[in-house]
């Protein structure tokens, strides 16, 4: 737990959390136990060891909880009117005591951590208070009760969330010139013309896209990718009506999240409210009847994964497809580890066999007895029927798939590294975690597939040699799914897709892909499978057309242009620190610029600026150079594109070129900018700066200052809005100069495929 | 130091929007070169607004036409540039002939030539806007494109050379007609009728002393080698010509004692007796009676009148010489008879003594001052007496002025050459008969575009002299052209 | 444009069409009557086909206007405006026939010569100079921005020296705007008053920001609505009730005896500091730190050491801090300026030797200062060295592309006249 906090907390709370105001106030671990949220828990959480860390706040009509992009650490659970009811009466009831009891002026014992030392005129204001407040609740309790349910929900509303942007403004007014040119050719075509119906946020609702508001109903609770890996506000929180909210931090959230009946609580709410949106964000199942959906959302499972497990692996048969609910999914291709039998020549079957029987002790020691037996069957086979081969098959899978690493080869890295003594498994281990229980399921299988391959050189295929460097294809959030086309089509998975726990060494600087200081925290999913998905096919006509249409686009759509030609990463440049250290290796559209041919004209710069339409530049020639060329500040496509770690909003994403697109929803807080490692992605200023509606503005009076949202997050999208995609920047070069390439291509030789 | 600055900290630095600011080259750019077309246009146009149109001549004009500088409309009515693009013919032309023709009237160059002569257009020779100079000169190109091979409207040419690529190419310009009809013996001329040299071949027939051929008959007897006497002066070769006083005339220079330009110094004048015989070729006929009296040099029958009217006078007066002059001599009234008739015998003896005077005259030689004088009609001329008639008449002699009445030629042009460099053989020339005119040879020598190496050698290194056919052909008859244009100072035109 | 083997083609295709045109020329000029022409079916044909080229290379400024359409990549045109235009020279000479016509053709073939001899040139300067730049200045940068990159080493300096030997008295007011964008890219600028505050630190001229504390913001946010809604009968009870407490805090104030009940969370935290005075942590923060402190035991004495040090070393050179002070403000931070360009700096070996002075000068603790000022004043002169190149690598221009303008102009009206488009 301690733990927990050291990675969560900010180094001063000041600067993440509100400050608190004489409304707001904190309670006793009693006062907290006695909500209806924590008594339903089996294990409360300990509030005792934290005083002054969970706070009541009192939301007054119009009162700004969280504005968006600011940076947060916590998440807000607000509370029912008969929780709060509950809690004042029991507060009313400790004054009394502790008035009588000093009236008395007998027993010294504490009764109540803060209400102790007030003064007696103090208490009987603050019971006073108290009073009023009960009767006045006691009023909205009676409305609840009075209105039947439909527009109860309207009743319980407390607070909406606002998203301050403006998804078409801003467009800075062209020249003549310009508009004549946009009008003749449509190569300045808006990519976003595909919007969502809503926008996911950090919270119980999306927002949607037309009035950009969310309802917040009482007992909800919004914030948590905030509170769990201290995502920036996702939203402007604006309370409605008057209401109380409960601000807590991580090790609370965690508890909640860890309790079985709170969770069960939490699914009704996002089947009620969300489901839909998220699933319906797929443009398959954009126009089913109500009923039809409905009948799918029965068939609908909700499935969580601690972070680092693997959700599926490449390869594997697709037999469902997901939709993010909450937390971070990582999309890696040429990731797999399992043996597929694509990958098995004659030459490798034949000597497979004889290659295990020297590592059965070996093998003895790494995996449980069964699988030791299963594989044992094989040591003196000679030839294999196909049924042998694939048990074989499932044998090697078993082994690769174990869950754990047994205590027998090694408790840490270190210890696993002696006892084999192959460098290739070395360099591989390397960079995993020091104890071998935190390795993540992707870590462990390849841990696993590599100890056969050093064991068996023969026998065994080589995985790097098949699939090449791994690549992230993209970081998929909240509302994003995933494995549908596959499904739908009846291919095996193209890509790896495992749980991805954010990093976090705190707010300002993060360190992407390091787990070092890592919180165990999930991933929620929203799984679809395969049987029910084609009985709805069967029955829906609609949905029957959408699939074909969607398989028609899959074929004819140009394949994502990145091609990984398997390169030995033995290559003169990769041993300059130079090149590690620019990170060229990363670029799959690295941009370089020839200085020998180089004019400096800033012809690349004026066409970005005139091929987007916001009349921006995303290409900066300035930058270090690498031998004779320069490598200005422009997305380079990364390998690894860890930019997309925790937008708030899930407004940046890959494009069909593999480009990276923030789409109109950004909020303009400095999360990407911040994340890219080589500064591709700059933060505009906008014109003019987003306001508040004015029905906002009233609601939260004159001088409540809120930040405007006056900066944006512009990145190179390679051009891809245009009708021919590939980027102006290389084509408006009259000097042939600007070049992008694919630096795995351009700075190594590329060696030829072994089979 | 950006080489090794990373990216991140580079792109901490950049000025995010530093493509707002205008790029001062673009602008610069821009805008003066919008100045400088709106400048060059609008020069342009001003230009042209004030009709001043000398800027878009496609080059200045020649001298004569200068004055249309100005006004592309007086010559130019149809644009021919694009049609001549599109149909691909380079004879079409931006002038129309008419316009030409109102000042000039280019006389036709032969009536059967090929194209005909209207159908050429003026400017396909004549070119304007090349500044100033001779709209005459034309490249031998134009001559040849027809000559190289000659076509009349019937048939190749009989007349003429029908292929002459150049001027001094071999089987170029071929010899003068004159001399190629002296040099041969035939019965039939090779010339045409049409050709020009028919004007002069009045002038020939076939006659000869010893072998039959043609040769000039000028019906004068005229011995260069007797009147010129070959003398060294200090070594020096001269020429002379003996004198009355038998004395040499120095003729090294020129031959201009007898042989005067004209006034224009182009060509040579005739010659005449008056100027240039009668000093040395007295017409004596009575030493006796009347010593250095000469007979006029004229027709008979004035001669014998003159004769007549002397003795007649002398013998009324006896033995006065009416030649005296004298106070109390009686004029003749009219009205009155006169005062002295001859008798009948008186008569004859007139009559004998003129025929005497006559003979005298006729014969070709008689004594005067010592010496053997000749003079007489028959010494130069060929004098006729019809047999049995007592009157005779002297055949006038025929000489043309010009002998290639087509060609133009400067004798002033060539004065720095010695006239018997050219008119070889003069020195030597007995008869008559024989033509002096240079052969094209001559011409050759120096009008060649390759100079023989001794020339060359002689004149320091010279390239030959020119060679176009304009130099002495004229393609236009001249003397079909009329005189007085249809114009008057004011610049009006009025219909002939 | 860098002309190497990439160009073979354009090379080969032009050459041919030069001998091409050349032959044809020869043959023309023998057989026309009166010489070679611009009139002339195969003068016209010249000509045509050389504006052509000519017309092609000017429409290289007309698709740099529109540099996203896809009408061939730049790279292509500029070949061709080289390669064609370069052609188009040997035509317009075979179409004028190498005479010179009259005013309007001088003119066009005077213009023509300055186009091209300048094309040439600005060809030249590019083969030459990238790789000049390239060496010469590992500083670079793009060239608009130079500029921007002079103030805001300016605004850093300044910021740099003010640290270290207090407030400069200079006029902040031309770095504002830079400043702003600097600090906002730094991410100095957390909430709004930080920006004046930066200022302040820095300058002495700067005014002081206004102190304003958010809290009492968002109380007033709140406060003033139930007064305005006093009248109202269906007012929550909470409401009236805070409105009369409003009024009561209002009225005490007017007796200017300020009893504002203390906030629990002032409580809170004056029982975390009791309970802290009895050393057990409370808070996990508190938790954090002391592991924190536990781990690093050694640490923090060294640390402190050396903040002493410096310290002292601070303060006891005031005059020489002073000394350095005006050395910067007086030699370096006009040389920074966007434009001034003092002597004493221009050159690098002057540079050195007053540098070299300073450091003889100043005290050892202020060396690092020095060296990163001279680090400025390095990159300042390699972007001064840099804008000289660029001049030279792109002023060309503004002979080359007005003059041509020009050039098509007469064009068009020699076109028109020649060819009696319109006839006059």
């Amino acid at each position: 737990m301690k733990k927990s906090v050291m990675a969560m907390l900010p180094a001063e709370l000041a600067d993440v959390a509100e400050p608190l105001h004489r409304e707001d106030e904190l309670l006793t671990a009693d006062e907290l136990k006695s909500l209806s949220v924590f008594d339903e828990l089996k294990k409360t959480p300990s509030f005792e060891k934290f005083p002054g860390f969970v706070v009541l706040r009192h939301g007054a009509e119009g009162r700004l909880m969280c504005s968006q992009g600011d940076a947060g650490a916590t998440a807000f659970l607000i509370l029912t009117t008969q929780d709060i009811l509950k809690l004042r009466q029991g507060q009313v009831a400790v004054i009394r005591k502790i008035l009588e009891a000093r009236a008395t002026g007998c027993s010294r014992e504490k009764r109540h951590q803060y209400f102790d030392d007030l003064t007696k005129q103090e208490l009987h204001d603050r019971e006073q208070k108290l009073i009023n407040e009960i009767g006045w609740l006691h009023e909205r309790l009676q409305l609840f009760q009075s209105k039947d349910h439909v527009d109860d929900m309207s009743l319980r509303q407390v607070a909406s969330a606002n998203l301050l942007i403006d998804m078409d403004g801003n467009r800075p007014r062209r020249g003549l010139l310009h508009r004549l040119v946009s009008a003749l050719s449509r190569h300045n075509v808006h990519t976003d013309a595909s919007r969502p119906a809503s926008i996911p946020i950090d919270g119980p609702a999306d927002i949607d896209t037309e009035t950009l508001h969310a309802p917040l109903f009482e007992g909800e609770l919004f914030g948590e990718m905030s509170c769990m890996n201290r995502a920036p506000r996702s939203a402007t929180v604006i309370v409605t009506r008057e209401c109380y909210m409960l601000e807590i931090i991580r090790n609370v959230l965690d508890t909640l999240h860890n309790d079985h009946n709170y969770k069960k609580q939490m699914d009704q709410t996002y089947r009620q409210r969300v489901l839909k949106n998220h699933v319906r964000r797929m443009s398959i199942f954009e126009d089913l009847t109500d009923d039809e959906f409905a009948r799918l959302e029965d068939s609908i499972e909700l499935v969580d994964f601690d972070s680092g497990s693997l959700i599926f692996e490449e390869h594997e048969p697709s037999d469902c497809f997901y939709v993010v609910r909450s937390g971070l999914v990582k999309v890696v291709s040429n990731a797999w580890c399992q043996v597929h039998e694509m990958e098995f020549t004659d030459s490798l079957w034949n000597s497979i066999c004889s290659e295990l029987a020297n590592v059965m002790q070996l093998i003895s020691r790494a995996c449980s007895p069964e699988i030791h037996d299963k594989l044992r069957e094989f040591v003196d086979e000679t030839t294999l029927t196909d049924q042998q081969k694939q048990t074989l098959l499932q044998a090697l899978n078993d082994f690769i798939l174990q869950p754990n690493i047994p205590k027998k080869l090694g408790r840490k890295t270190v210890e696993i590294v002696e006892a084999i003594g192959s460098e290739q498994v070395n360099a591989a281990v390397a960079g995993f975690p020091e104890a071998t229980a935190n390795w993540s399921d992707l870590e462990r299988r390849t841990f696993y597939r590599l100890l056969l391959e050093h064991n068996c050189p023969t026998g065994m295929p080589r995985r790097a040699a098949n699939a090449g460097p791994r690549r992230t294809l993209t970081y998929l959030g909240r509302g994003d799914f995933f494995g549908e086309i596959g499904m739908i089509l009846g291919q095996p998975r193209s890509a790896t897709c495992y749980a991805y726990d954010h990093p976090d060494g705190g707010y300002d600087q993060r360190i992407p892909d390091s787990r070092t200081g890592a919180v165990p925290s999930r991933v929620e999913l929203v799984r679809i499978g395969k049987q029910e998905f084609h009985e709805l096919l069967l029955s829906s006509q609609k949905l029957q057309h959408r699939v074909a249409q969607v398989v028609a686009k899959r074929q004819n759509r140009s394949e994502v242009k990145s091609t990984v030609s398997v390169t030995e990463i033995s290559g003169v440049g990769i041993q300059s620190p130079e090149f590690e250290r620019l990170g060229l290796i990363q670029g799959q559209q690295l941009m370089l610029i020839d200085l020998d041919r180089c004019t400096r004209c800033g012809a690349c710069v004026e066409a970005c600026v005139h091929s987007h339409d916001d009349g921006r530049t995303r290409l900066y020639l300035d930058g270090p150079r690498f031998d004779k060329y320069l490598v200005p500040l422009t997305c380079r496509k990364c390998l690894d594109p860890v930019c997309m770690i925790g937008c708030p909003v899930g407004a940046i994403n890959r494009g069909d070129n593999g480009e990276i697109l923030i789409r109109d929803w950004c909020i303009g807080c400095r999360i990407c900018a911040d994340q890219c490692p080589y500064g591709s992605i700059q933060m505009n200023e906008l014109k003019n700066p987003v306001e508040l509606s004015v029905e906002e503005k009233s609601l939260l009076g004159p001088d409540t200052q809120i930040k405007k949202v006056d900066e944006r997050a512009v990145v190179c999208d390679l051009c891809s809005s245009l009708t021919s995609q590939d980027p102006s920047c290389v084509y408006a070069c009259p000097h042939d100069a600007a070049l992008r390439v694919d630096a795995r291509e351009f700075f190594f030789e590329p060696v030829q495929e072994r089979s | 130091m950006s080489s090794n600055r990373t990216s991140r900290e580079l792109a901490e630095r950049v000025e995010i929007e530093f493509h707002r600011r205008p790029n001062q080259l673009r602008h610069v750019a821009w805008w003066t070169s919008l100045l400088a077309g709106f400048v060059s246009a609008v020069s342009l146009a001003f230009a042209f607004a004030h009709g001043d149109y000398r800027i878009f001549d496609a080059g200045p004009l020649s001298t004569p036409h200068k004055m249309f500088e100005n006004d592309c409309a007086k010559c130019h009515k149809n644009w021919a540039p694009l049609r001549r693009l599109v149909n691909l013919d380079n004879n079409i032309h931006s002038v129309d002939n008419k316009l030409c023709t109102t000042c000039h009237d280019g006389p036709v160059h032969h009536n059967n030539q090929i194209p005909a002569h209207h159908n050429i257009s003026c400017a396909f020779c004549h070119r304007e806007h090349h500044g100033d100079q001779d709209l005459t000169r034309m490249s031998n190109l134009h001559c040849i494109l027809c000559h190289s091979d000659l076509k009349t409207t019937h048939g190749p040419s009989k007349t003429f050379a029908r292929t002459i690529d150049l001027f001094d190419s071999e089987g170029g310009h071929p010899e003068f007609a004159v001399h190629r009809l002296w040099a041969t013996d035939s019965e039939q001329t090779t010339l045409g009728e049409s050709h020009a040299a028919q004007s002069v071949m009045s002038y020939f027939q076939r006659q000869g002393e010893t072998t039959a051929r043609w040769q000039d008959r000028a019906r004068i007897r005229f011995n260069h080698a007797a009147h010129l006497k070959e003398e060294r002066k200090n070594g020096k070769l001269v020429y002379g010509l003996v004198g009355q006083d038998v004395q040499f005339t120095d003729l090294s220079r020129s031959c201009q004692t007898c042989h005067l330009l004209d006034a224009e110094r182009r060509y040579i004048l005739p010659i005449n007796y008056e100027q240039h015989c009668a000093e040395c070729h007295p017409l004596f006929f009575d030493n006796q009676n009347f010593p250095g009296k000469e007979v006029p040099h004229h027709e008979p029958e004035l001669v014998r009148g003159f004769l007549t009217d002397l003795y007649t006078l002398q013998t009324l007066d006896g033995r006065k010489p009416i030649f005296q002059a004298q106070p109390e001599i009686v004029r003749r009234i009219p009205g009155r008879q006169f005062r002295q008739e001859l008798t009948a015998e008186e008569a004859q003896s007139v009559k004998a003594r003129v025929q005497a005077a006559e003979r005298v005259a006729r014969t070709h030689s008689h004594t005067l001052f010592g010496y053997e004088a000749e003079g007489g009609c028959r010494y130069c001329h060929t004098v006729k007496q019809p047999l049995g008639t007592k009157n005779w008449h002297i055949e006038p002699p025929n000489i043309p002025v010009r002998w290639m009445s087509h060609s133009r030629f400067r004798h002033d042009s060539h004065r720095f050459m010695s006239c018997t460099s050219c008119h070889t053989g003069v020195v030597n020339s007995k008869s008559t008969g024989e033509v002096l005119l240079p052969s094209i040879k001559v011409c050759l020598q120096c009008h060649t575009s390759k100079p023989s190496t001794e020339m060359a050698t002689a004149w320091g290194s010279i390239t030959g002299a020119r060679t176009e056919c304009v130099e002495c052909h004229t393609y236009h008859d001249r003397s079909g052209e009329h005189f007085g244009g249809p114009f008057d100072v004011t610049g009006k035109h009025r219909d002939k | 444009m860098l002309i190497d083997k990439t160009h073979r083609a354009w090379f080969l295709i032009s050459t041919a069409s030069l001998i091409l045109a050349t032959a044809s020329y020869g043959v023309y000029a023998i057989k026309a009557p009166n010489g070679p022409h611009g009139g002339s079916v195969m003068g016209l044909v010249y000509g045509i086909s050389g504006s052509a080229l000519m017309l092609f290379a000017g429409l290289l400024a007309a698709r740099k206007q529109v540099p996203t359409w896809r009408l061939g990549s730049a790279q292509f045109w500029l070949r061709g405006h080289i390669w064609l235009g370069a052609l188009s020279v040997p035509l317009i000479l075979f179409h004028c026939g190498f005479g010179w016509g009259g005013l309007l053709e001088n003119l066009l073939c005077i213009t023509f010569a300055v186009v091209i001899a300048s094309g040439f040139f600005g060809l030249a300067v590019q083969q030459i100079l990238p790789r000049f730049w390239t060496t010469r200045i590992p500083f670079e940068t793009f060239n608009a921005q130079v500029p921007f990159l002079c103030q805001s080493m300016q605004f850093l300096s300044d910021k740099f020296v003010a640290e270290k030997c207090g407030k400069l008295d200079v006029a902040f007011e031309p770095l504002k705007p830079v400043a702003q964008a600097v600090a906002r890219q730094k991410k100095w600028l957390k909430r709004e008053s930080d920006f004046e505050n930066l200022l302040f630190n820095i300058y002495s001229t700067a005014p002081t920001p206004a102190k304003k504390e958010r809290p009492t913001a968002k109380k007033n946010a709140v406060t003033p609505k139930p007064k305005s809604a006093e009248p109202k009968s269906d007012m929550s009870p909470l409401k009236q009730m805070r409105a009369q407490e409003a009024q009561a805090t209002k009225d005490s104030d007017g007796s200017g005896k300020p009893t504002q009940p203390k906030s629990p969370l002032q409580l809170a935290r004056t029982q975390a500091a009791n309970a802290e005075q009895l050393n057990k942590p409370k808070s996990p923060l508190e938790l954090t730190h002391a592991q924190g402190a536990k781990a690093r035991k050694t640490m923090p004495t060294v640390a402190q050491a050396k903040e002493k040090t410096k310290k002292n070393s601070l303060q006891q050179p005031v005059l020489r801090t002073a000394e350095l002070k005006e050395f910067y403000v007086n030699a370096v931070r006009p040389y920074l300026d966007a434009h001034g360009n003092p002597p004493q700096l221009g050159g690098k070996s002057d540079a050195k030797r007053v540098f070299a002075q300073m450091r003889a000068n100043l005290p050892v603790e202020l060396h690092d200062a020095l060296m990163r000022l001279e680090a400025n004043c390095e990159e300042r002169r390699q972007f001064a060295i840099q804008q000289r190149i660029h001049r030279w690598m792109h002023y060309w221009l503004f002979v080359h592309i007005p003059i041509s303008i020009v050039l098509l102009v007469l064009l068009a009206a020699h076109a028109i006249v020649s060819l009696r488009v319109v006839p006059f």
